[in-house]
């Protein structure tokens, strides 16, 4: 599965990566491409050599596990879109029996408005299922990958992550 | 009125609206409209990467800041860099992500906007550079431009030292940014940034961010106000969560 980070429709950069034992390229220009590779940086500091350049991190996948995914069921409580980030608020139905609420981190309305959502893709009441990264803390909370809709759409993340709006 | 002149006078009234239209977009000596990050990228003409060199005693504390964070990382947590809804201010602002910026352009100041956040810069054309200590320190500085031939060259001082630098490198308030932007064509536009610190620096260093025009592109409001996210008392991210 791709690392969310390498996804800038997220907003979002890689974290640093640290080498300070061999020297690799590192190229300023931050771009769309770039952000999808590791970079790290060349730095020569009094004789010393290198270390890592991280990417300025506005913002880190680190507290989510992006190794896991979980689908989730249930019903929206709420539909927060709104910066820095959107929320969904769900009710979801849990293996044998009741309900657990997690909230659920996407993308800026302005990165969402790129593949498919608006400030009226969900309504309270509504029935859907969404694909997440848990957090690894095991709290209830996580960050979207797929939102299947009740109108049967599959809406990603951000462009670029999970499926594009036809 | 003779009609000659009527004619003559329509003529005219007509002309600005049509050669507006079409020079405006690909003239060099207008940056207007918005600008989304692009290209530049490896491979051959890619431009060279930085050299920074950080003086000694801001070296250790940097390397020490990016162990911390590699240690917290490990453990699956991440150390706030700043405020959770902190705007980036300058130079950040200049690229954030895949976010647009959209440039407003007179001939006695240079106006631009970055989506993230809503930041804003202003810079003064024409305008002597103030002395560093009549510049309330700040996000952004006080910004003056001439141009270069083709080329806008900014000069901005007065970034207070707990703005986020360039990738976290540190800096002092004597952090010294020129900017050489210019469209490298018609609907591409390319920003050279050159930070020059004599306290944190042993040289200056610079880079280059690429960006592509964006057409019909109305700018989308940011408003920080919902920032579930929260610094604890270790200095690590977390998320709020709702009960319901």
């Amino acid at each position: 599965m791709a690392d969310p980070h390498d996804n800038p429709g997220l907003g979002l950069q890689k974290p640093p990566r640290i080498d300070t034992h061999a020297p690799a390229k590192y190229d300023a220009t931050i771009t769309l491409e770039d952000a999808l590779n590791t970079r790290i940086a060349y730095f020569a500091i009094a004789g010393f050599v290198l270390a890592a350049l991280p990417m300025a991190a506005h913002h880190s996948f680190v507290m989510f596990d992006t190794t896991k995914q979980v689908t989730l069921t249930g019903t929206v409580t709420s539909f927060e879109w709104t910066n820095p980030h959107t929320y969904i608020e769900i009710d979801a139905a849990e293996e044998g029996g009741g309900v657990k609420h997690w909230s659920i981190e996407l993308g800026s309305p302005s990165i969402l408005r790129n593949s498919g959502w608006n400030h009226n893709t969900l309504k309270s009441g509504e029935k859907i299922s969404l694909i997440i990264n848990p957090l690894k803390s095991g709290m209830p909370g996580g960050l979207l990958l797929q939102a299947n809709l009740p109108d049967g759409r599959k809406l990603g993340n951000g462009p670029g992550r999970g499926p594009e709006p036809k | 009125m003779k009609p000659i002149h009527s004619i003559l006078i329509l003529l005219l009234a007509a002309f600005p609206a049509l050669s507006q239209s079409s020079a405006k977009a690909s003239s060099p000596l207008d940056l207007s409209g918005v600008w989304s990050p692009a290209g530049g990228g490896r491979g051959p003409g890619a431009p060279a990467p930085p050299q920074i060199v950080l003086k000694a005693g801001y070296k250790e504390k940097y390397d020490a800041r990016r162990a911390e964070e590699r240690q917290a990382s490990a453990r699956g947590e991440q150390l706030a860099a700043a405020g959770l809804c902190e705007p980036y201010g300058m130079p950040g602002m200049m690229q954030v992500a895949i976010y647009p910026m959209e440039i407003i352009q007179r001939p006695e100041q240079v106006t631009i906007i970055g989506e993230a956040f809503s930041e804003v810069r202003r810079i003064y054309i024409g305008k002597p550079q103030l002395k560093l200590d009549d510049v309330d320190p700040g996000y952004y500085g006080h910004s003056v431009g001439h141009w270069d031939g083709d080329t806008l060259v900014a000069d901005t001082i007065g970034i207070k030292p707990s703005v986020r630098g360039y990738q976290e490198i540190p800096h002092s308030e004597q952090m010294h940014i020129t900017e050489r932007i210019r469209k490298t064509g018609p609907t591409a536009l390319q920003d050279q940034i050159t930070i020059e610190d004599p306290v944190v620096l042993e040289k200056p260093f610079t880079y280059t961010l690429s960006y592509k025009f964006v057409p019909n592109y109305e700018m989308v409001e940011f408003v920080c106000e919902n920032n579930r996210e929260y610094v604890d008392a270790n200095g690590v991210v977390r998320l709020k969560l709702h009960d319901k």
